[in-house]
């Protein structure tokens, strides 16, 4: 062989390998892999998608389970025991949104960078500080010896779910986004289940009112504080969830509810810090900057609707519920519909999270139950005094204590691994350490035994909820659930309606400067750690606010104040909405004696603002003498307006811009001029107190009239910049849409933008940022209703539930039920829920997954 | 051949490995066989018979196979919404999938017909 030859097989070899390398370590190769026939995307086609029959066999099984899809596409899970049963879930929530899961558990656990890298470094670095995968491990060790019953339903959903990662990995058919991401998951365990419990508890609870307040205390001064954040919000103390004035089991505030009201929670006797003095006051800021920058800044104004009417209010003469959570609306969505059927156990219709095994919000034949916040403080902020010659030491009730340390690794793709230490006191996890320490209490870390344990039983509850016949039973389950604090409403088919609010309320005894001893709940502002200001306990199960067949015939629990004013234990923390979902929902409650099934859908679908209702003709009085050319339209289209945010009128826009511009007007220079270095407007309830109450306030700078006439101005500027000269394009779909984004981001996954009704602190709601930049940024709608239900509690054999969340069922974006229910959602629209009690009798029926045991 | 190891099933792991790349990066069962054949083959005696033959192979499978694919549920939809993902329209992601294979393979073909003279002397 010549060296010619020898030089030519080297050179092509060297081609080979320089090709095969660049196909390998660049995007080519990435399309080559995502594109190949066999194991590509293409295969990827089936996940998420049944057609006609499938037949699985799993070792794992006792007996054979049938899953009907009926024409809405809701499976339907036939089984013979609960351990089957749930495994099939666990298959069907795999099978449909695995990626949705497996992300979510990322999220909560603070292992995204692993897949994603750099950029999600930051959330897992909070993630990881707040510890809820911890929690989330004690606690399943805890039910694995306190409740193996629940435990092995955990399991069995696990195995559920990796059954069909195992059938999933054998397809080649892992969903697209394992493959544009190029990973797989990892096998599911009843801790990645209660990862996400604690996540979505956490989400609904992780408000930094007591923090956030302390900074503004020592920015613009308590007195200020009060007024403009005041304990409770204006316009609460007639619409509370628990009708009455807040006595209850015979028991009663003994301090004048106004009096605690009224005094400085900031002052040292309420705190144990001294917020008067320079150098603390600066020392908490940095503190606070250095946590808003880890945390980053929350969506505000979400909340949720629920509500139930008595038989004595109702068209039909049976109990009748509503709900509707309103969270972070998402493709594919939060919730998956589905029932499950075992025949003596178990018989529930509703929504599941997928990663939770259990109907989350539902119906079962006798009892129907939704939830929604109740905006109670849960996590109080402790400055640590630490030792100056060991700063892992702090001081506790007279001893100098060491931290714990917990070392975490990050895993970073493309990247070095991130080495983050946490510190944690007898609170809680060490938030920051510049300027002061500060620890944090949360009830989702402290446990029900209040320990710091972690270990909370949520599951437990909403799995009794699931099978519970009557109120007893409901109000059984309940005194399990420990976190997220929820309204639950209720109503059966024997005419009860009922609302409770369990959750773990942390008391704390405080000796008011007139030397009294009061119990409150949570805390107006961060405390001092040294052991004086620590929770004592929780309020006991039978004291939490709760109300059962009132006499008015209605209950409604929008998030706002949950007891009247003479609740024995006063409420200090807490971060209500305001309470204009409240008033509009009592105004179309009272508005007549009965109500149907559709009046409680019309009422979900209202748009009826009441912050506009109750000031506008305040603003059109203040400015209509001075109005000529396109004010005086604006005025003119004002007046004759309905106050209903109507997607498709232009009056909604303009209150919006007005509102917004006048809020600025009230507030900008006076935050800035203190120093403040966030946008943090005080609620809507409180500018409508100071517009009715508080015209000639520091508030309305050059005057209420002046300040009222700038805003409109401003605010006319702004839509013409934005929107044209011609009034009468300005329609408020065009400002305020809907934007369902992919969790990747992605936008051919998305959907949207679609105009829509609504708005902030509507029972549509539809939250929009009270903010003239929203139309520089072309902000979308991301939040809202995230499902509705409605249900007639007439008889069991009547499965008279009816549901609809924006999205679709299935995770597949090429599916045609990805995306099916976003017109039947903002239509109005809503599915009617099926209660058929064998698998033939399943109507129209697109489909059969049959699970059977190995060799069955 | 002794400059190169002096027996010809030294070469056999390389050739294994060169088809084994392809079959990794492509889901390819043909590629090991294409350059297995070319050694083999009487056909593929010269450089531009080994090139045809590796390409004209590889090239016809991958339409059997996308063919084969398409004809599934879903598939065509999906792989066009990927290549919207990456940018491209579907053709485009086609043409370079084709395009990179050709290359593959041309490279391939012209390894295997090197393999095949260096085993023969």
């Amino acid at each position: 062989m010549g060296a010619r030859r020898i030089l030519g097989t080297i050179a092509s070899l060297v081609a080979t390998v320089v090709l095969v390398g660049i196909v390998a370590f660049t995007p080519l190769g990435q399309l080559l892999t995502l594109m190949d026939p066999f194991h590509g995307v293409g295969a990827s086609a089936i996940v998420g998608t049944v057609r006609d029959r499938m037949v699985l066999e799993s070792d794992y099984l006792e007996s054979r389970v049938e899953i009907v899809f009926d024409s809405n596409y809701i499976p339907h899970v036939f089984a013979e025991n609960e351990r089957d049963a749930f495994y099939a879930v666990g298959f069907l929530h795999a099978w449909f949104r695995l990626w949705q899961m497996d992300m979510q558990r990322r999220l909560a656990s603070g292992r995204l960078a692993e897949v994603v890298g750099e950029d999600a470094l930051k959330m897992d670095i909070y993630m990881r500080t707040i510890g809820l995968r911890r929690s989330a491990e004690a606690t399943v060790e805890w039910l694995k010896s306190n409740r193996p019953d629940i435990y092995e339903l955990l399991e069995a959903y696990s195995q559920g779910v990796n059954d069909a990662i195992a059938y999933m990995k054998k397809k080649h058919a892992l969903p697209l986004m394992f493959k544009l991401l190029d990973y797989e998951p990892e096998p599911w365990t009843p801790v990645d289940t209660m990862v996400w419990a604690k996540y979505m508890a956490w989400s609904l609870t992780n408000f930094w009112q007591p923090l956030m307040l302390s900074y503004l205390a020592v920015k613009l001064g308590p007195a200020d504080v009060n007024i403009l954040w005041p304990v409770h919000p204006y316009y609460s103390d007639n619409v509370t969830v628990v009708p009455g004035d807040g006595e209850i089991n015979g028991k009663r505030l003994q301090v004048d509810p106004y009096y605690l009201r009224s005094l400085n929670w900031f002052s040292t006797w309420a705190t144990g810090l001294n917020f008067s003095d320079p150098e603390f006051q600066a020392k908490l800021e940095e503190a606070v900057l250095d946590i808003m920058e880890l945390v980053g800044e929350r969506p505000r104004e979400i909340g949720s609707n629920d509500w139930a009417v008595a038989p004595s209010r109702s068209a039909t003469g049976a109990a009748m519920m509503a709900d509707d959570p309103h969270l972070q609306l998402n493709m594919p969505s939060l919730w998956f519909a589905l029932r499950i059927y075992v025949p003596g156990d178990l018989d529930v219709f509703g929504v599941t999270l997928p990663g939770i095994p259990f109907v989350i919000i539902g119906y079962n034949r006798y009892i129907s139950w939704g939830l929604t916040n109740t905006q109670i403080g849960v996590m109080d902020f402790y400055v640590e005094r630490v030792n100056p010659e060991d700063p892992t030491q702090y001081y506790y009730k007279g001893k100098w204590l060491k931290m714990q340390v917990i070392d975490e690794v990050i895993k970073v793709r493309g990247g070095e691994d991130y080495h983050l230490k946490v510190y944690v006191t007898v609170h809680g996890p060490v938030l920051t350490t510049k300027g002061l320490t500060i620890s944090f209490r949360w009830t989702g870390n402290a446990g029900f035994m209040n320990d710091g344990s972690g270990v909370t039983r949520e599951v437990i509850a909403i799995y009794l909820v699931n099978k519970a016949r009557n109120l007893e039973e409901f109000r059984e389950a309940l005194r399990y659930w420990d976190v997220p604090s929820q309204n639950f409403m209720y109503a059966d088919v024997y005419g009860n309606i009922a609302v409770f609010e369990p959750g773990l309320f942390p008391l704390r005894e405080v000796t008011l400067p007139t030397g009294e001893k009061v119990l409150v709940v949570s805390s107006r502002s961060v405390l001092n750690g040294t052991g004086d200001y620590d929770w004592i306990g929780y309020i006991p199960y039978e004291d939490i606010p709760h109300a059962i067949n009132p006499e008015r015939g209605f209950l409604a629990a929008p998030n706002q104040m949950s007891v009247g004013p003479y609740y024995p234990y006063f409420i200090l923390g807490g971060w209500w909405d305001t309470p204009n979902r409240a008033q509009a929902i009592f105004r179309d409650l009272m508005s007549k004696e009965k109500h149907t099934l559709e009046d409680m859908m019309r009422y979900q679908a209202d748009i009826f603002d009441w912050a506009a209702y109750s000031v506008l003709g305040d603003l059109i009085g203040a400015v209509r003498d001075r109005a000529t050319g396109k004010m005086a339209e604006a005025l003119r289209i004002l007046s004759e307006w309905d106050y209903r945010m109507s997607k498709d009128e232009v009056a909604p826009t303009i209150w919006w811009a007005w509102f917004s511009a006048l809020q600025d007007e009230m507030y900008r220079d006076y935050l800035l001029s203190h120093g403040v270095r966030y946008r943090v407007y005080p609620p809507t309830a409180t500018t409508i107190y100071l517009i009715k109450e508080y015209r000639d306030s520091k508030w309305f700078p050059g005057g209420f009239e002046d300040t009222v006439y700038r805003a409109l101005e401003r605010a006319l500027e702004a839509l013409e910049e934005h929107l044209g000269s011609d009034i009468s394009e300005w329609t408020w779909g065009k400002v305020h849409q809907l934007y369902l984004e992919h969790l990747s981001g992605l936008k051919q996954l998305s959907r949207g933008p679609y105009p829509e009704d609504g708005g902030s602190h509507i029972l549509m709601n539809a939250p929009f940022p009270w903010d003239l930049r929203a139309l520089d940024e072309g902000v979308k709608v991301r939040h809202g209703p995230s499902w509705r239900i409605v249900t007639l509690m007439d008889s069991p054999d009547s499965c008279n539930a009816y549901g609809v969340y924006p999205g679709g069922q299935s995770g597949n974006p090429i599916s045609e039920y990805y995306d099916n229910w976003v017109g039947v959602w903002l239509s109005y629209d809503y599915i009617k829920a099926s209660c058929p009690e064998d698998p033939a009798q399943v109507e129209g029926a697109l489909g059969t997954i049959t699970l059977k045991p190995a060799g069955g | 051949m002794s400059s190169v190891g002096g027996s010809r099933f030294a070469l056999l792991p390389i050739a294994a490995a060169i088809g084994l790349a392809l079959d990794w990066l492509l889901g390819n069962p043909v590629a090991p066989a294409i350059v297995a054949a070319v050694i083999a083959a009487p056909i593929a005696a010269s450089m531009a018979w080994a090139l045809v033959y590796s390409l004209g192979v590889n090239l016809a499978w991958l339409t059997v196979a996308y063919t084969c694919m398409s004809l599934r549920e879903g598939a065509a939809e999906i792989i066009k919404l990927t290549a919207d993902i990456a940018g491209l329209s579907t053709g485009v992601a086609y043409t370079l999938v084709y395009v990179i294979v050709a290359l593959l393979s041309m490279a391939s073909g012209a390894a295997a017909y090197l393999i095949k003279g260096a085993i023969k002397s």
